[in-house]
């Protein structure tokens, strides 16, 4: 038995026939080739495959396809606009926050959720944000560094662009 | 990990609901953070999902007729943020916003955490404290259920296959209770190794839960009686302490033996009666 | 900066053997821990903010002068996350040795008794 659902995934709309066991990050990654959320551990534990449903972080392994239907999701690749990294993408960029990479998606969309309803916050406010998401490389430190540069971008974006072009 | 393959079919009402249920294999699928990591391990193999995510009643939270009605559709976050029960059940707050991670509480709901009634859950605890009915619907209508008579044993309760929970309903606490849960996580899960929610009610009656304890979470009457209707002392916590966790099986793992979780119990309910003092 | 981010990410592993992880067996050699609800990896609430510092000397085996980075952090933590926790032990009065890594919550409770 096939199932047909209709999801809006980074603004796209899609229309398709899945299985009803179909795991929702195995829709995104393997349906609409959307590779950039990953599967790490496959028991809701570690929060790579982390994406927003409806703007909430989400575990798209823990989700099935079929509950998506008629959702809103966004995932990595629909975060940066018109070839512009997303502040958090910068964050990371510039803050040395990845080594091997493989967490990086999950924590992003993680913490988008976190800065959308906190645009200042703590540092203890995001290490308890990110407690569903695992890093094994970098110890967290550069990680939420990245996460305090995105929230003090976004929260004045003119102001430090300026600065940033005025030292270049 | 893959489920095996499941018929799937998702409902507006809970009358519906019910009727698609009629199949002895069906299983409720709401927030799905409980049974889909169960059915990816094939330890859960339903022959078909109901998903009532979509059932608008069953959202929400409101104070009705004396009485806070959570909907069993609530998630964890919802009830965590929510402004009645953050002034009039606090600890219902606090537990929920202990559970699992921000990307569980978003979706977990607290109708799917007491229908599935892990030995370690927090809300069990919170509901028995709180003196909550569970409000169930079958094909013969509602009934309530006491919480102190829902939990019957290690992931299971006193629901019938045909009914699902639709409200948790506890009586607006008189002004001046208060309310503490006390939690000790398991450092991977952070399920509860030991949960301990007190209502210290204006008259000195004062309830006591435990989760994480035994085989299902549970009020305890030896350390109720030994602090309701007294005064809160160092000398009455200890008393309590000491009535704690007398006539229950304590279970035993990999992160806490009988005796280590017998000795958390007995700290985190003085944590908890400190609290309330 | 590279460096730093491999102290950084080295001294969370120790941090994590030294507290959390380990893999549990049982008597009939089951892995009794294999998955993330009971294998504890570190989180970011598990840490501070770290501050590093470096001793720069050059390596006198090689025409470069180089030398490897990655785990020194790693190699450090453990012990000194042990020993913090004994000393902290021995200044309550318990003259506790060693405890079996990793020092979970009951482990440091027995060693308390």
């Amino acid at each position: 038995m096939s199932t047909k659902i209709t999801v809006t995934v980074n603004g796209a709309k899609h229309i398709d026939k899945v299985e009803p066991r179909l795991l929702l990050v195995y829709y995104l990654r393997d349906v609409l080739k959307l590779t950039g959320t990953h599967v790490g551990c496959d028991t809701s534990s570690c929060g790579a495959c982390t994406i927003l449903v409806d703007g909430k972080a989400t575990k798209s392994c823990t989700m099935l396809a079929v509950q998506a239907d008629k959702c809103k999701i966004t995932t990595i690749e629909g975060m940066a606009t018109n070839g512009e990294l997303h502040p958090l993408q910068e964050g990371f960029n510039q803050c040395h926050g990845l080594q091997c990479g493989f967490c990086t998606p999950g924590m992003i969309m993680t913490a988008a959720d976190l800065l959308k309803n906190n645009k200042k916050p703590s540092e203890e406010q995001i290490r308890a944000a990110l407690e569903g998401n695992f890093c094994r490389c970098t110890g967290y430190h550069n990680i939420v560094k990245a996460v305090q540069y995105a929230a003090d971008k976004m929260s004045a974006p003119r102001a430090r662009k300026t600065k940033k072009e005025a030292a270049l | 990990m893959i489920p095996v393959s499941f018929d799937y079919q998702k409902v507006k009402t809970v009358d519906e609901a019910i009727a698609a249920l009629s199949n002895d294999n069906s299983k409720i699928l709401a927030g799905g953070h409980s049974l889909l990591p169960a059915m990816k391990l094939r330890l859960s193999q339903p022959s078909k999902l109901v998903d009532i995510a979509a059932i608008a009643s069953l959202k929400g939270i409101k104070e009705e007729d004396g009485e806070i009605v959570i909907g069993a559709g609530a998630t964890h976050a919802d009830i965590a943020g929510d402004k009645l029960i953050k002034s009039k059940l606090p600890f219902f707050a606090e537990g929920a916003s202990m559970i699992g991670d921000v990307q569980v509480r978003n979706h977990g709901t607290i109708g799917g955490s007491l229908a599935h009634a892990d030995p370690a859950a927090d809300w069990p605890a919170l509901v028995l404290a709180a003196d909550a009915a569970i409000e169930v619907q079958g094909s013969n209508g509602k009934r309530r259920i006491k919480a102190t008579d829902f939990f019957t044993g290690l992931f299971s309760t006193s629901l019938q296959d045909n009914e699902i929970i639709v409200a948790i309903r506890i009586p607006v606490p008189a002004q001046g209770t208060k309310t503490s849960y006390q939690k000790f996580s398991q450092p991977a899960s952070r399920f509860a190794i030991v949960g301990c929610a007190v209502m210290r009610f204006p008259d000195g009656k004062t309830n006591i839960a435990f989760t994480g304890v035994s085989d299902n979470a549970f009020r305890d009457s030896n350390a109720e009686a030994v602090v309701s209707g007294k005064v809160i002392s160092n000398d009455s916590i200890a008393a309590a302490a000491k009535a704690a966790v007398q006539s229950v099986n304590i279970l035993s793992d990999h992160y806490a033996s009988e005796e280590y979780r017998k000795h958390l119990a007995k700290v985190y309910l003085k944590k908890a009666l400190q609290a309330v003092a | 900066m590279i460096v730093e981010g491999q102290i950084h990410g080295g001294v969370a592993q120790g941090v994590g053997q030294a507290l959390f992880e380990g893999a549990e067996y049982d008597e009939n050699g089951q892995l009794t821990n294999a998955s993330y609800m009971d294998y504890c990896m570190p989180r970011a609430d598990d840490f501070p903010m770290f501050e590093t510092g470096s001793q720069v000397t050059p390596c006198p085996h090689n025409p470069l002068g180089v030398k490897g980075a990655g785990e020194a952090g790693t190699i450090g933590s453990p012990p000194a996350v042990v020993n913090a926790v004994l000393d902290a032990l021995w200044s309550g009065g318990h003259k506790v040795k060693d405890i079996r890594m990793p020092l979970t919550s009951e482990r440091v409770w027995r060693a308390m008794q």
